[in-house]
């Protein structure tokens, strides 16, 4: 028997007989484009990190805390005055997110190519001191606190 | 990924919406009947994610699935514009010229595949080929044309009498042996006495000559069925929804098998309907474009189960009853002359006010609506309504394909047949005419253009439905992404302020006013 109406329309439209077309048509609906995003912050600025303080699991679980009655949760000590155990796991859940970032986080660095470089050395007896392009990829590590 | 994996990432997608709109509502996908099943008939599902989708601002509730979250009016867990119920409606009256449209395409597509014709072929001068003889059976196995179109309740089988086939050939049978008449310079009738043979008893009974108009000779074959489609009105606007109600219950054909009207629908008949609404059911369930998909014998033939439902269902049907599976307890709804009455008096209004048809055809069906759920009596009466008219929705298909076994369809085909093979339906020597199983056995016997009307009429639905359900995801997505760009944005600043303003190491943590659990910090 004919596979009727499977070949009824372009490739890149619904066909309203194929339910598979249809379901595809409307999951496709939901992709949405992503466009690259340029520098966070000019790099003088970046250098301005060193001055962070790091991750606090404690001041994380404080800020999670205090923004639980935004999904309608009590904040605060139990009806019986015991301490809830809800915000004692988010405790227990920031420690465990800083702890993984902290110990086991691993950052692999590239460095854009095209920087300059001060290059020194001899010609002869003749001292000289002159800028260099680097071409090549630099590497590195990191760990994040 | 697979079929029930897909409509559920479907669902998931929707809801995400609600985490990055707003925060997440407790819904349990799995609890949605239609995501879980395993049929690929999509519209319960598609009706399910109109309603999950739908945006309604009207509530004054925020985020991207404004129905949910912080804004949303809890009295109100829906406003009335993503009701359910409101959407069938809706698409039932406000997108039925769409639905004409493309099932009036649909069966062209279908005569065309069943006859596996071309149809750029040129209408040949032969009289022979161009005309045909059928008995009444082979055109009109429901009695159609022996009914009064004038007088309700059968009036609402048809439409206006200069666009509607049927109220002409009804008129032109009643008149007699020898009476002729021309449909639209396109097909020329003659009512003649036809002999048949009952019970080995012979007699005579009216049967039709049917001649394609002179003016079509020498032009394509497409252009005549192009041409006759246009010509004829296949739904009545106005008898729309009653002709669904009796898709569902039967209703109109029960009114005239209690009338004093000679209007034969038996347990037989009611049966053989039933056995064709399972075929459409079948066929809508399955995906012809699955690798092993074929339409077997499997579709044309019923286990003992189907069977029970199939007989329990035409007992109902006769006595213009159907169950409704509002709930756990199946309840049945039957008050038919004045759910149909409602429609019929309406008529007159519509002829006064013709600009208002569709909001009166609208409040009709929701006064028929809630009269069958007030019958009902017992269970929460949205529910109950929103079960009758899904199944309103449901039987679309099945109505679309209940009109090829009707004379204005069925004179098409058979001169359609006539002409590419030179033989109508049923052939010598194939098929047993039987007026009581016809449209059963001509289903079986022309399941190529039978399955083409069923999925031709199955995906106008779906295409309605999948513009109205793209039409509100498109407002979630354009949500998300406003969301996202807020969020990227957001972030940006954050971290620029972070770096100028550096560390406030005196702040330290966040006093937390409402509760003291530094002992625990």
């Amino acid at each position: 028997m004919a596979k009727l109406g499977c070949n009824d329309v372009n490739p890149n439209e619904i066909n309203f007989k194929q339910p598979r077309s249809i379901l595809n048509g409307l999951l496709s609906l939901f992709r949405i484009p992503t466009t690259t995003s340029g520098s966070v912050a000019p790099k003088q600025l970046i250098l301005a990190s060193k001055s962070r303080p790091g991750l606090s699991a404690k001041s994380m679980a404080a800020n999670v805390i205090q923004r639980q009655a935004e999904a309608g949760l009590n904040v605060g000590p139990l009806g019986t005055g015991a301490i809830s155990p809800a915000e004692i796991m988010e405790k227990i859940r920031m420690e465990e997110v800083v702890k993984a970032i902290t110990t086991q986080m691993k950052i692999d660095l590239a460095v854009t190519p095209g920087g300059t470089s001060v290059v020194s050395g001899t010609a002869g007896p003749i001292p000289v001191v002159g800028n260099a392009i680097i071409t090549s990829i630099l590497g590195g590590n990191a760990i994040a606190s | 990924m697979g079929w029930i994996d897909d409509k559920n990432n479907l669902v998931q997608q929707i809801n995400l919406s609600e985490v990055l709109g707003d925060l997440p509502d407790n819904k349990l996908i799995s609890n949605i009947a239609s995501v879980k099943s395993t049929s690929f008939n999509l519209v319960p599902f598609l009706l399910d994610l109109m309603s999950i989708a739908c945006k309604d601002t009207s509530n004054g509730a925020k985020g991207c699935l404004p129905s949910v979250g912080k804004g949303a009016n809890p009295s109100s867990s829906k406003g009335a514009k993503c009701d359910v119920l409101r959407v069938i409606t809706e698409i039932l009256v406000d997108f039925f010229p769409v639905l004409i449209r493309i099932v009036k395409e649909g069966i062209i597509k279908g005569i065309k595949a069943g006859l596996l014709c071309p149809a750029d072929f040129k209408i040949p001068s032969l009289s022979l080929s161009t005309s045909v003889e059928l008995k009444p059976d082979e055109f009109d196995s429901g009695k159609l044309t022996t009914l009064d179109p004038t007088v309700f309740p059968a009036s609402l089988f048809f439409g206006e009498p200069d666009k509607d086939l049927n109220v002409f050939l009804a008129n032109l049978i009643q008149s007699g042996v020898g009476s002729t008449g021309n449909w639209k310079n396109l097909l020329n009738f003659e009512v003649i006495d036809y002999a048949v043979t009952s019970g080995g008893i012979s007699t005579t009974d009216l049967g039709l000559l049917v001649k394609i108009d002179n003016s079509f000779v020498g032009k394509e074959f497409d252009v005549f069925l192009k041409d006759y489609m246009n010509s004829i009105e296949l739904f009545n606007f106005d008898n729309f929804i009653p002709n669904l109600m009796e898709e569902v219950n039967g209703s109109i054909s029960n009114i005239l098998n209690n009338s004093d009207i000679n209007y034969d629908f038996s347990i037989d008949k009611a049966t053989d309907k039933e056995k064709v609404g399972k075929m459409v059911e079948k066929i809508l369930d399955t995906d012809p474009c699955e690798e092993d998909f074929s339409l077997s014998n499997n579709f044309f033939t019923f286990n003992s189960d189907e069977l029970l439902d199939i007989e329990a269902k035409a007992k109902n049907r006769l006595n213009g009853q159907k169950i409704f599976n509002y709930s756990c307890t199946p309840s049945v709804t039957s008050n038919l002359e004045k759910d149909l009455k409602i429609f019929n008096n309406s008529k007159e209004l519509i002829k006064e006010k013709p600009s208002e048809v569709k909001s009166i055809i609208k409040s009709n069906t929701n006064r028929m609506l809630d009269d069958m759920a007030n019958r009902i009596g017992f269970g929460e009466i949205e529910n109950i309504k929103k079960s009758i008219s899904i199944d309103l929705a449901l039987a679309l298909p099945k109505l679309s394909t209940s009109l090829i076994f009707t004379p204005k369809i069925m004179v098409l085909f058979q001169v359609a047949k006539k002409l590419v093979t030179n033989q109508t339906y049923p052939e010598p020597n194939t098929v047993n005419l039987n007026s009581v199983n016809f449209t059963f056995d001509f289903a079986v016997a022309n399941r190529v253009f039978f399955e083409y009307v069923v999925r031709e009429s199955g995906a106008a639905l779906l295409e309605i439905l999948y513009n109205q359900v793209k039409e509100e995801i498109l407002k979630i997505v354009a949500c998300i992404v406003a969301v996202l760009i807020k969020e990227a944005v957001n972030k940006k600043i954050q971290i620029l302020k972070s770096l100028t303003g550096g560390f406030n190491k005196v702040s330290g943590l966040i006093p937390i006013k409402e509760n003291n659990i530094s002992q625990f910090l």
